[in-house]
């Protein structure tokens, strides 16, 4: 990440340059066609003030006095830097004297300067001062002026030519150049360092704020911004202070939440464990005295305590039946609440379905003949499951007691099929009052039933269904259920087949095939 | 002093509800077992001594002494540790009957049993020795 301060001072540092050469560019170009002018001017009044003593000391001592005629261009020349070159040259184009003559060197060749000004001689001959830009022999450019001389009674003979130099600008221009550079250097300098201290006086609250920032986020509320100034980035330290204290106080708040939740939910838990500890001392407290009727009944119905009339008979199997109701719900309760504490366990081994399947049949069948039903069991042979065969007798049970209580007419089919890979499917088939798709996926709740009056209708507690998904979740078996209202349901679950090699396998095997030759 | 003179095993049942124990006597008598019957551990334990039943059935949940206790104490002494002991009891949680298997009980049977159930179970017991 470069920094805000770099950014700015480097930002500002480059406006300044570009301002100040532009200004520098302005300022040279104006003041060259200044000096230009000023330098133009200075020589034509230069020549309009020298052309007479030039010519008449030409006159009078050219030919007799040189060196006096010579002392008296010097003289002119030092008057005028700028003035390098004077010829004067008469209207019949002779160079009469070139002033490069003093310096030794060679006069110019009229024929030269005529070729390098071609308007020359008629300027020459002209009456007024003409003036002209030249191209100078070493690049730069210069200025010809042409100054006629006339004598006392108007006569013209000749006129002179004076060059001037414009090296001159070309020393103005680097001098300026020069001083804008400096100036440049300068406010750079000073402007980056102001730069720098301004975005510093910008950034440095920020880089604070970036700091308090990061630490919030890794959960310290503790931080204060200090900006003193009283600009946005001082509102903005002050509205992120405001914002800091408010996140502290609703985290305090949540954490204050939480703690009441947990303790509640702690509670809760507590409850719960005393609720089951509730159930389970209440079930063991209720089996005691159910042993106590269950076993006189039976013993009663067996005849052992005397013969028994009919009626006698029918009341003591109503008392079996009954304290068989009783038990079993008895025993559904207690496996619930060892469902919710966690503690359900199933112990797999491989046992024979059909055998199991009977049994459980049986201790139906008068509740089924008494409600005009048919309970049927639809299965090849005997098949070899690994599951928990208390466990799936229970399954069963409940299946068939939930098929009985919501079936009126027609009856309840157990069909087995062995299905690939080798697994045993198991339906448990009645032609009952059926589900409404709604309510499908609400029936393996626990206390659930159809609605509120079915409790009162058809008896029972919920649990049932319940635990019924709990002992198939054990098994990791998936149960599944086809409803249609008043055609009946149909429950479906798999188990998986006990590998041959398994214990009670082999056993199992052998009587397979027997049954199967029997059958 | 078992067997008696008829040479009939001897089954001593403990359990704190008097109608459970006439229950079981009953039932055994009927099946021609030998029943003798003790209404606490504590009494069960000194009639064990003179008594010396072929099994004993002995139920989990009592005031004075627990069934477990009495199990453990069975087995710790050297008189008593190869009488076979069968838990009679209402507490049917797995976690119970793993415990009482770890105390070496030959049986758990659970509260409430069918009379033919309960013969059978100790018919078996008592074949086995």
């Amino acid at each position: 990440m470069r920094s805000l301060k770099i950014k700015f001072a480097a930002a500002a540092s480059l406006l300044v340059v570009a301002i100040l050469l532009v200004n520098a560019v302005f300022t040279v170009t104006v003041r060259r066609s200044q000096l230009k002018r000023e330098i133009a001017e200075g020589v034509v009044s230069f020549a309009q003030l020298t052309v007479a003593p030039l010519c008449q000391g030409y006159f009078l001592y050219y030919a007799s006095g040189y060196y006096k005629f010579r002392e008296i261009v010097s003289t002119l020349l030092s008057m005028n830097r700028n003035v390098v070159e004077i010829q004067i040259i008469d209207v019949n184009g002779n160079v009469r004297f070139d002033s490069r003559e003093m310096r030794g060197e060679r006069p110019q060749a009229a024929a030269e300067l005529f070729r390098a000004e071609p308007d020359l001689l008629d300027r020459v001959k002209r009456l007024e001062l003409s003036r002209a830009e030249l191209r100078s022999g070493s690049g730069g450019r210069a200025l010809s002026v042409v100054m006629p001389f006339i004598e006392e009674w108007g006569r013209h003979r000749v006129s002179v030519r004076y060059v001037a130099s414009f090296a001159a600008l070309a020393a103005l221009f680097r001098t300026t150049m020069l001083q804008v550079l400096l100036a440049t250097l300068l406010f750079v300098l000073t402007g980056s360092a102001l730069a720098y201290v301004l975005a510093r006086k910008i950034s440095d609250p920020i880089s604070r704020l970036t700091v308090a920032a990061r630490e919030i986020g890794q959960g310290q509320l503790d931080q204060v911004v200090t900006v003193s100034a009283n600009d946005e980035i001082g509102e903005l330290a002050s509205n992120f202070n405001q914002m800091t204290r408010q996140l502290k106080d609703n985290m305090e708040a949540l954490a204050d939440s939480y703690d009441r939740l947990s303790q509640a939910n702690m509670e809760l838990l507590e409850l719960d464990k005393l609720k089951s500890e509730f159930i389970a001392n209440v079930s063991h407290e209720l089996r005691t005295p159910l042993t106590a009727i269950s076993g006189y009944a039976d013993y009663l119905f067996l005849e052992k305590l005397g013969p028994l009339t009919d009626s006698q008979r029918k009341g003591i199997e109503v008392m079996r039946r009954n304290v068989r109701r009783l038990t079993k719900q008895i025993k559904d309760l207690l496996d619930f609440t060892t469902i919710e504490a966690g503690h359900f366990t199933a112990d797999p081994r491989p046992f024979e379905l059909r055998a199991l399947l009977e049994e459980v049949i049986v201790n139906h069948q008068a509740e089924v003949e008494k409600k005009r039903l048919r309970l049927a069991l639809e299965m090849d042979g005997p098949l070899t499951v690994l599951a928990d065969r208390e466990r799936i007798a229970q399954v069963i049970d409940n299946l068939i007691i939930n098929a009985v209580k919501f079936t009126n007419q027609g009856g309840i089919t157990i069909a087995v099929r062995r299905e690939e890979p080798e697994r045993a499917r198991i339906e448990v088939r009645d032609t009952g009052i059926g589900i409404p798709r709604e309510l499908i996926p609400r029936i393996f709740e626990r206390f659930q039933q159809l609605d509120g009056s079915s409790t009162r209708r058809f008896g029972g507690v919920g649990l049932g269904l319940a635990i019924v998904k709990s002992i198939l979740d054990l098994h990791h078996s998936e149960i599944r259920v086809d409803s249609e209202p008043n055609r009946g349901t149909v429950f479906t679950f798999a188990l998986p087949l006990a590998a041959p090699g398994a214990a009670g396998g082999p056993a199992a095997e052998p009587t397979h095939r027997e049954e199967r030759h029997g059958t | 002093m078992a067997p008696d003179q008829s040479g009939r095993p001897l089954v001593m049942v403990i359990d704190d509800e008097e109608d459970i124990l006439d229950l079981i006597q009953m039932v055994l008598e009927e099946a021609g077992i030998r029943t003798i019957t003790a209404l606490t551990g504590h009494e069960g334990l000194q009639r064990l001594y003179r008594e010396k039943p072929d099994l004993i059935l002995l139920d989990i949940m009592m005031p004075d002494l627990d069934g477990m206790e009495l199990l453990k104490i069975l087995k710790i002494e050297d008189s008593t540790a190869s009488i076979p002991v069968a838990m009679l009891t209402a507490k049917v949680e797995p976690k119970d009957k793993m415990a009482a298997m770890q105390e070496e009980a030959i049986d758990y049977i659970c509260k409430p049993f069918t009379p033919d159930e309960l013969v059978e179970r100790v018919r078996a017991i008592l074949d086995r020795k």
